[in-house]
């Protein structure tokens, strides 16, 4: 009788689904994958929300491979949430004694990954990229590995949150504020400006994903910022110092 | 010319201003725009829509009312928020 062989398969919570992450072999990159991911890693379940091919068959390096794998995965998360909770490009940290979470959208490339790991030395990490919010305001954990640029690589080094320090996230979070970066080498200091709510769904929308598929989308953010507080523009040229605004403003952790 | 708004994702009205979804496309609209819009919920004619803005913001002193009311839907059906209806539909 002959045996059936399934193929090496990783089970991981994103959101609050579960998604199953399916390899051609138990080589390096799946050696590697278990290193970048196993914090995230659950039980194997009968309710996967979809699973996620990683055999493909290319001449990638590792590295590619393992940048391509952290797409794949963020957008099967993506996908997991459409239609039905509010997805920000965004990172986002909690406090782990309370659980209110700040949530800092950006677009690509100005600062949304090293700020998250500033403030993730001391408070709890949810994401670097992608953050899922329900229409009643709980921000629901993507916490996957930090794509760190590093000096003269063209591909990001993905990196676990663990190897970084940052602190795993408490179970329930909610939103507290959720801020705008706008990040300008010539800017001094950092300065707030609070937006009016539809200048906000104007700058906010573009940094969304799926918004049209979410039945009333845009009320939706209204009704979550009606009750946290309005969506802030944030300006800053340097981390560190908005790092320590923040850090006050989440307060708790030291 | 006969108009009705477009099949966008969500219509949020703030005050007398307001936001559409188009897809992921969000564009804000002042508060004229946002009045024809209102209306525009069924079809509606140039004229309608000249009545309704005359009702509710007066009738401008130096102004073709129907050129202007004409102007702003031709930029709305630009922009996908509100179509054309033609002859059948």
């Amino acid at each position: 009788m002959r045996k059936t062989v399934s193929a090496p398969t990783m089970h991981l919570r994103v959101l609050d689904r579960v998604i199953a992450v399916e390899f051609g072999a138990r080589d390096q990159f799946f050696a590697e994958m278990h290193r970048l991911w196993g914090h995230m890693q659950v039980a194997p379940t009968e309710e996967c929300a979809e699973t996620v091919p990683m055999n493909w068959d290319t001449d990638r390096n590792l590295g590619e491979s393992l940048s391509l794998a952290t797409h794949e995965i963020t957008y099967a998360a993506i996908r997991a949430g459409k239609g039905r909770l509010v997805l920000l490009h965004a990172g986002a940290v909690a406090n782990p004694e309370t659980g209110a979470t700040l949530v800092c959208v950006a677009r690509g490339g100005t600062g949304k990954t090293t700020l998250t790991r500033r403030l993730g030395q001391r408070f709890g990490y949810l994401s670097d990229e992608t953050v899922a919010i329900t229409q009643n305001g709980r921000v629901l954990p993507y916490p996957k590995p930090l794509s760190i640029r590093e000096p003269g690589q063209d591909v990001k080094r993905e990196t676990p949150p663990g190897d970084l320090g940052l602190v795993p996230a408490p179970e329930e979070c909610w939103l507290q504020s959720i801020l705008y970066l706008d990040r300008d080498s010539r800017h001094e200091g950092v300065t707030f400006t609070e937006l009016d709510l539809l200048t906000a769904l104007g700058v906010i929308t573009a940094e969304t994903s799926s918004l049209g598929s979410l039945p009333a989308g845009l009320r939706a953010i209204a009704d979550l910022v009606a009750a946290t507080r309005p969506i802030r523009l944030c300006e800053y040229s340097e981390s560190a110092d908005l790092t320590e605004v923040l850090a006050g403003e989440l307060g708790g952790a030291t | 010319m006969i108009v009705t708004r477009a099949r966008f994702s969500d219509f949020l009205v703030v005050g007398d201003e307001s936001g559409v979804l188009l897809n992921s496309r969000f564009i804000h609209l002042g508060q004229i725009a946002t009045a024809v819009v209102q209306a525009a919920e069924v079809p509606v004619s140039i004229t309608h829509l000249a009545d309704v803005l005359e009702q509710r913001f007066g009738r401008p002193a130096s102004l073709d009312l129907d050129a202007a009311v004409l102007g702003v839907v031709k930029e709305l059906v630009a922009e996908g928020v509100l179509t054309e209806v033609v002859d059948g539909e």
